[in-house]
């Protein structure tokens, strides 16, 4: 069933081009000019619920943007969006008693409380049951000990700490539907385990629809099965994280420090890789930052360890790192036709 | 119904919480206001002194003093920093967490405005009254007028608020109110009665000041506990002055955050 409606959503903001320097704020002050930034371009999916949805997009691709549209506190400029029978904009205090919203540095608790008053502050904003209440304050415990954290205040919990409760939070009305945006921004390896196991039980057990941004590749991989990636506020791929995966999966990005090496012999490297593994896709070497060199590889065309032990037997390779592909490589690729 | 409203009892209580956990907040308010006081009675003193006349105006110097000190006590009894609240969620955007909740805007900054007034009233309004009360040795004679006096109070507090509202909701379109709420509290320092009393204006524009929302919040209640002269016509038309400005600007700002809501651009992400 469709939970989400969305339909050539746009969003342009008016904002006000400065000139540099006196001369130009004196300008500003009495011609003021103004340059539209299409934040969302035209976007259009269709939400089931249920589902974990991972919405990615480099940095000011338009994915707050269009959360805030989504939770009906945003107008959008122009298109057609019906979220759970509800015009979000429209019917703003109805739509959102059905909501939860996390968002990375904000929060939806009372500074200078204890996380248990605000617990109870939201049991009455949102008209929570008495059993309802105490359900998930249980489920909580349960799994995730939050009984600690209840009687600190909420400006005394460190970011993970807040992160859980934020997320709690989010969950203790029962909503249809959750969004998250970027729910493990500056969390450490551990926490964002935690955080990633607190949102997958949730959606397990409550069924509720999830949207989520995030920048980490683990997130999504772990959690969506889903992912929506947009660019430039369009919609560049909408699909199953499966194809996602077997497609990018196998791209690995591979970072080596060789010492002292100069353009040329960079170059005739390149050579050599071509004429010894004959790639079906170029692989080149490429400098990063001045002693690091990177490559990208898809391993379902060469081994990894193939070029490693290549590279290892002419240079004398002093540190290396081996990474996923980043997103920015991914967008480059759907943009070439790798997801076509 | 009672239900309803127990949410935004429930917010004016943590607003009170949330208060009391800065406590030198009020410390430093109730130096500060006896400081205030002490420069404007010897203020009045001197002006009292120089004319040679012991009544000016209609007012004997005592009368004037308890009206400064009266109208000063409410004067830091308003102060609950609504505008500033709302600008600074404005500007970090946290504001939309505010819209995200379902609770009428409106509502929920009353109550959290009354939290800080219960706050103010206790820790901060009652002190200074009584430390400015025994200082100048002066006397309210206090009756049947108490009761009109607590309902005017509580009238006077609802256009404060709205009045705070409203200059918070400007925050909407220009995301700082620093200007703005300066000048504010400039106007109604200066015409509501809270630094001259306002039978020392000149009569027509007494006249004028007096159906203004800014005498509405200060100088009605003042009035009524130092005029014991008052008959059941001058209550009538007092609080009929009042209830006017609070429906006018509660209407008023209800369409005023309908537009607002529209242009705001929620800030971060
Ligand atoms: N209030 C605003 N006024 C003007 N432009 C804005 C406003 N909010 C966002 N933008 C612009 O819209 C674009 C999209 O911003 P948005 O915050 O949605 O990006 P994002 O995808 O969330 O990026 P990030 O990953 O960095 O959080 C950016 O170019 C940004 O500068
Ligand atoms: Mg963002």
């Amino acid at each position: 069933m469709k939970i989400i409606e969305l339909e050539h959503l746009s969003k342009h903001f008016k904002v006000l081009e400065r000139r540099e320097g006196l001369k130009g704020i004196v300008k500003d002050l009495f011609k003021p000019r103004h340059k539209i930034v299409k934040a969302v371009n035209g976007i259009s999916m269709d939400i089931n619920q249920g589902e974990i949805v991972g919405f990615v997009g480099p940095n000011g691709a338009g994915k707050s943007t269009t959360i805030k549209m989504l939770s009906g506190v945003l107008k959008p400029t122009s298109g057609n969006l019906l979220i759970n029978n509800y015009l979000p904009y429209k019917q703003r205090k109805d739509y959102v008693k059905n909501i939860g919203v996390v968002i990375g540095n904000r929060t939806m608790l009372w500074w200078d409380l204890a996380v248990i008053e605000s617990f109870k502050l939201l049991k009455e904003i949102y008209q929570i049951s008495d059993e309802v209440y105490k359900e998930n304050l249980e489920l909580y415990n349960k799994f995730f000990n939050l009984n600690a954290l209840y009687s600190t205040p909420v400006r005394k919990l460190s970011l993970g700490q807040k992160m859980l409760c934020e997320i709690a939070a989010s969950f203790l009305h029962n909503p249809k539907l959750i969004f998250l945006d970027e729910p493990t921004i500056g969390l450490d390896v551990a926490v964002k385990e935690k955080v990633r196991k607190l949102i997958i039980s949730l959606n397990k057990i409550k069924k509720t629809t999830i949207i989520l941004t995030t920048h980490d590749i683990g997130d999504i991989e772990e959690l969506c099965q889903r992912i929506i990636l947009i660019d430039h506020g369009k919609l560049i791929y909408d699909g199953s994280i499966r194809k996602f995966n077997q497609i990018f999966g196998a791209y690995r990005t591979l970072t080596l420090e060789l010492g002292n090496i100069d353009e040329i012999s960079i170059e005739n490297i390149n050579k050599e890789i071509d004429e010894v593994f004959k790639p079906k896709e170029p692989i080149i070497l490429k400098k990063k930052e001045n002693i690091w060199l990177t490559l990208t590889i898809n391993q379902d065309d060469i081994k990894l360890m193939d070029i490693f032990n290549f590279l290892m037997k002419k240079f004398p390779v002093k540190d290396i790192k081996i990474e996923e592909i980043e997103l920015e490589r991914v967008i480059k690729e759907v943009y070439e036709g790798g997801l076509k | 119904m009672l239900n309803k409203y127990k949410k935004y009892f429930l917010i004016t209580k943590n607003s009170i919480l949330t208060t009391a956990t800065y406590r030198f907040h009020f410390f430093f308010s109730i130096i500060s206001s006896i400081l205030y006081f002490i420069i404007y009675y010897f203020l009045w003193y001197s002006i009292y002194n120089s004319s040679g006349n012991t009544i000016l105006n209609g007012m004997t110097f005592s009368q004037v003093i308890v009206y400064i000190c009266l109208a000063y006590s409410i004067f830091i009894l308003f102060k609950t920093w609504t505008e500033w609240g709302i600008s600074r969620n404005i500007i970090s955007g946290q504001i939309m967490m505010d819209l995200v909740k379902p609770y009428n805007f409106h509502q929920a900054n009353l109550a959290n405005a009354l939290g800080f007034v219960l706050f103010n009233f206790i820790c901060i309004t009652i002190p200074v009254f009584l430390i400015i009360f025994t200082m100048f040795n002066s006397t309210i004679i206090f009756g049947i007028n108490l009761i009109f006096f607590a309902i005017s109070l509580c009238f006077a507090f609802l256009i404060s608020f709205s009045i705070d509202y409203s200059i918070g909701l400007t925050s909407f379109y220009t995301e700082s109110i620093w200007g703005i709420s300066i000048t504010k509290e400039v106007v109604i320092m200066a015409l509501s009665g809270t630094l001259i009393p306002l039978s020392f204006f000149p009569d027509s524009i007494e006249l004028i000041l007096k159906f203004l929302p800014f005498a509405a919040m200060y100088h009605i209640p003042v009035n009524i506990v130092i005029n014991s002269t008052l008959s059941i016509l001058d209550y009538f038309i007092m609080f009929s002055i009042q209830l006017f400005w609070i429906i006018f600007l509660i209407i008023l700002n209800k369409y005023f955050f309908k537009h607002a809501i529209k242009v705001v651009t929620i800030n971060g992400g």
